[in-house]
């Protein structure tokens, strides 16, 4: 959905929260499982333009992540950064 | 997932309405077909409605119900044809689930195909111009 709004020109930000939050992971070698790798699609972000992409960093500290382990570059911000940018949206989905 | 509780104002002429959940594993489709009913009932426009992953099981034609349950797909697919709405089905989701229609069944050489007429086969595109021309959009089943 945010390659597909990127690409229809849509200045997309992009949040990621709870177990979302382990999409973020890198190395997840989802061939071994024949499925489809994520971290490739996070990897052309850059070239959709989509460089504001943030992770709840509460929910990175609950799952005893480390965002130095994340595939891409991603913003830890706080819940109340993340109430601002869904008020500043002009549309929000989430999945 | 709904929004704000700015239903009641008059500036909210049309909405867009995205289904996310199967239709009887979840229950936020038949929240959804409610939540359609009432939009058409408070003289508001359905401006799409557009079935995503799972959601795309209420594009099947060839559902088959006991006759103590609702046949919900075809309540959706009544529905749809009852108020002429434009109801679209993600491609890329209804194919891998079984729900084809006749072109993709031939291209693909599959024995059936299984989409009801009342929807047709698309993209996350037109979901992103419905939200764009929408006052609001509302997706059930997140």
């Amino acid at each position: 959905m945010a390659l597909a709004s990127a690409a229809f020109d849509q200045k997309v930000k992009l949040v990621f929260l709870q177990d979302g939050v382990f999409q973020l992971l890198g190395n997840q070698q989802g061939d071994l499982q024949q499925r489809k790798d994520i971290g490739k699609t996070l990897s052309v972000f850059n070239l959709y333009d989509i460089d504001e992409v943030y992770a709840d960093s509460e929910s990175i500290e609950k799952r005893r992540l480390n965002a130095a382990d994340f595939a891409i570059q991603v913003e830890c911000i706080d819940s109340q950064r993340i109430s601002a940018l869904i008020q500043e949206a002009d549309i929000v989905m989430s999945f | 997932m709904t929004q704000p509780n700015t239903f009641q104002s008059d500036a909210i002429e049309s909405i867009a309405i995205m289904v996310l959940g199967s239709p009887y594993s979840n229950s936020s489709t038949r929240n959804a077909l409610d939540f359609a009913r009432h939009v058409l009932s408070t003289g508001r426009r359905i401006e799409l409605l557009f079935f995503y992953h799972e959601g795309v099981h209420a594009a099947s034609g060839l559902t088959v119900s006991s006759q103590d349950e609702q046949n919900l797909p075809e309540a959706w697919q009544q529905f749809i044809k009852a108020n002429d709405i434009e109801a679209v089905v993600c491609i890329a989701s209804a194919l891998k689930r079984g729900i084809i229609d006749q072109s993709e069944a031939d291209r693909f050489r599959k024995t059936q195909h299984s989409l009801d007429g009342s929807l047709a086969l698309g993209g996350i595109g037109q979901w992103i111009e419905a939200v764009n021309n929408a006052n609001k959009h509302i997706v059930f089943g997140a």
